[in-house]
């Protein structure tokens, strides 16, 4: 009885989540939980704010590091909690640290596309930490749909990289295994058209509703039963909180990224070298920068095999695939991940630090 | 060396999904097969024995256990189920067809609402959409006043100042963003930053 009462409790609290995220609008009033690393923002122009996190210790290294994350989520994800933190981890191994913090486009920025995105907010980003750290080629390390926007970033403004890093890039969009793969190839051209003729912008209780789809079960009770049975782990139910509040911040996707990442989808573009931003071709073979691409193997929203290929396709002396069994969100706030994947993406950065 | 690692990645990967609960590759047959000894662990008779046999507590810790194990393989049932769903061509066509029409009839709700409501505000004496749209625009615009207002108070020293001046120059009139169309005149707002060691960087600025 005691076991279905708290399983209830755990289910009513993320019931009451949801009921708020619909009616608030999920993560645009960037409601973020207190942050674990402090930080500033020294730059706020387009969509973005970028924060600056200083390094701490004796020994730091010379070449900031620039990491954007998603647009369609809040980025304190990866700084969640003292010790499940990939900005702590950074920090304390002596890297000075830029994140853009996007803000979530209003009706207004429906015409924001890959241009907007790419060609403004991340260069001008660059361009402010350029002139904050007084170095000229920046790290630059992303996630997920960041680190597409960092690879088209990288390929047209090559000059300012000096590393990148991709974690979790959904790159190949002709690998089809997953079920949120197949999801994604139901939704015809015509049908995002409409989504933004209608709404103007993706809106973010779609997103959320997309991505719940995928895994109902789990969404709708696994998880509650889930928390319930590793409550008696110390710090467990805190972090279940923090996460499910992360899971809530889904934002809306600029009406033309929508559609420009819709296309890029069912074409392929990106991959093949043909996606044009602006007045340029994204051409991955102009990347030379050293790369470093991080796959999760239990990743279930992005097919490993779909970032695989990603080496193969750029100029790079310096390049190679690192594997490490984890899931798409675990790269991020596992323990584990955090104790043995985060030191040798750290160490290869300090590698190449000069 | 690419290819290579690719194809120790691939062995890595099959290992991994194998051991991965959402990865889809775990059959209907497994999980009914697990499921069925889940809910029959053992021979009823030597079920029968065994709770004879053992003290309450015991038996309840199994039965716990049991129960458990049997909702595991439940989950894990109905998450191999959903998974044939989507990955099944003719689901993902009926999908597709069901978003459509979902959206097309969203549209035309919107476009009967719009023309009932257009015709029903000005009647009751409320501003249209357009009109609410048009006013916000207008404290859009004095909010950015304000912050630049604001931006210039706070950086009234002539260090900060000339700073600021020397980022958005390099923003604005940079090379890199000088054939960016008109939709990129976005000039840079600098909130903060006021540490002098490093007024020396201002002429390295650029690519």
């Amino acid at each position: 009885m005691s076991a279905i009462s708290e399983v209830a409790s755990f289910w009513m609290e993320g019931a009451m989540r949801t009921i708020d995220a619909f009616r608030n609008g999920f993560g645009i009033t960037m409601d973020d939980p207190e942050p674990t690393t402090p930080s500033r923002v020294i730059y706020e122009s387009g969509l973005v704010k970028l924060r600056y996190y200083e390094a701490r210790g004796t020994e730091r290294h010379r070449v900031p590091l620039l990491l954007i994350y998603s647009l369609i989520k809040r980025p304190f994800i990866l700084d969640l909690q003292p010790g499940r933190s990939v900005v702590e981890h950074l920090v304390n191994q002596g890297f000075e640290v830029y994140l853009i913090d996007w803000i979530p486009p209003k009706a207004e920025d429906k015409w924001r596309g890959f241009d907007a995105y790419v060609n403004q907010d991340i260069a001008n980003s660059v361009r402010a930490i350029q002139i904050h750290s007084g170095v000229e080629q920046i790290s630059i390390l992303g996630y997920c749909f960041g680190a597409l926007l960092a690879l088209m970033y990288t390929a047209l403004h090559g000059n300012s990289v000096k590393n990148l890093l991709s974690l979790t890039i959904p790159l190949d969009a002709s690998v089809r295994d997953l079920p949120i793969e197949h999801l994604s190839a139901a939704m015809t051209a015509r049908s995002a058209e409409l989504i933004v003729e209608i709404y103007g912008n993706a809106p973010a209780w779609m997103i959320y509703s997309f991505f719940n789809t995928l895994a109902p079960t789990h969404h709708m009770l696994d998880k509650f039963v889930g928390a319930y049975r590793s409550s008696s782990r110390p710090g467990y139910v805190e972090m279940f909180r923090l996460f499910e509040r992360w899971l809530h911040s889904d934002v809306p996707m600029a009406g033309k990224i929508f559609l420009e990442t819709s296309a890029m989808s069912r074409d392929n573009s990106l991959m093949k070298s043909e996606l044009k931003i602006g007045n340029s071709v994204v051409n991955l073979k102009q990347i030379v920068a050293p790369l470093l691409n991080v796959i999760g193997d239990r990743d279930d929203i992005v097919n490993p095999r779909s970032s695989m290929p990603l080496p193969g396709l750029v100029s790079s002396a310096d390049k190679r695939n690192l594997h490490y069994p984890t899931g798409h969100m675990g790269a991020a706030v596992s323990s584990d991940s955090l104790k043995r994947l985060w030191p040798q993406i750290s160490t290869w950065l300090a590698e190449r630090d000069n | 060396m690419i290819h290579g690692e690719t194809v120790m990645a691939n062995k890595k990967l099959d290992e991994a999904r194998s051991a991965n609960p959402n990865s889809g590759d775990t059959s209907f047959s497994d999980e009914i097969l697990k499921l069925a000894q889940c809910l029959m662990p053992v021979a009823p008779t030597a079920k029968v024995k065994q709770v004879i046999d053992n003290a309450k507590a015991e038996s309840e810790t199994s039965l716990s256990e049991v129960a458990w194990k049997a909702y595991d393989s439940v989950v894990g049932l109905t998450k191999v189920t959903t998974n044939g769903l989507f990955t099944n061509e003719t689901v993902g066509k009926a999908l597709g067809t069901s978003i459509d029409m979902m959206l097309r009839w969203q549209r035309f709700n919107n476009a009967v609402a719009g023309a009932w409501f257009n015709a029903l505000w000005p009647a009751v004496g409320l501003p249209t959409g357009t009109e609410v749209a048009q006013v916000r625009a207008d404290i859009r615009g004095l909010r950015e006043e304000l912050r630049a207002a604001v931006i210039e108070a706070e950086t009234n020293d002539d260090y900060a100042r000339e700073l600021h001046e020397a980022v958005r120059h390099s923003i604005v009139n940079g090379n890199e963003v000088a054939d960016r169309g008109p939709s990129s005149q976005q000039v840079a707002v600098w909130t903060g930053w006021t540490d002098p060691q490093h007024t020396e960087i201002i002429a390295n600025v650029g690519n």
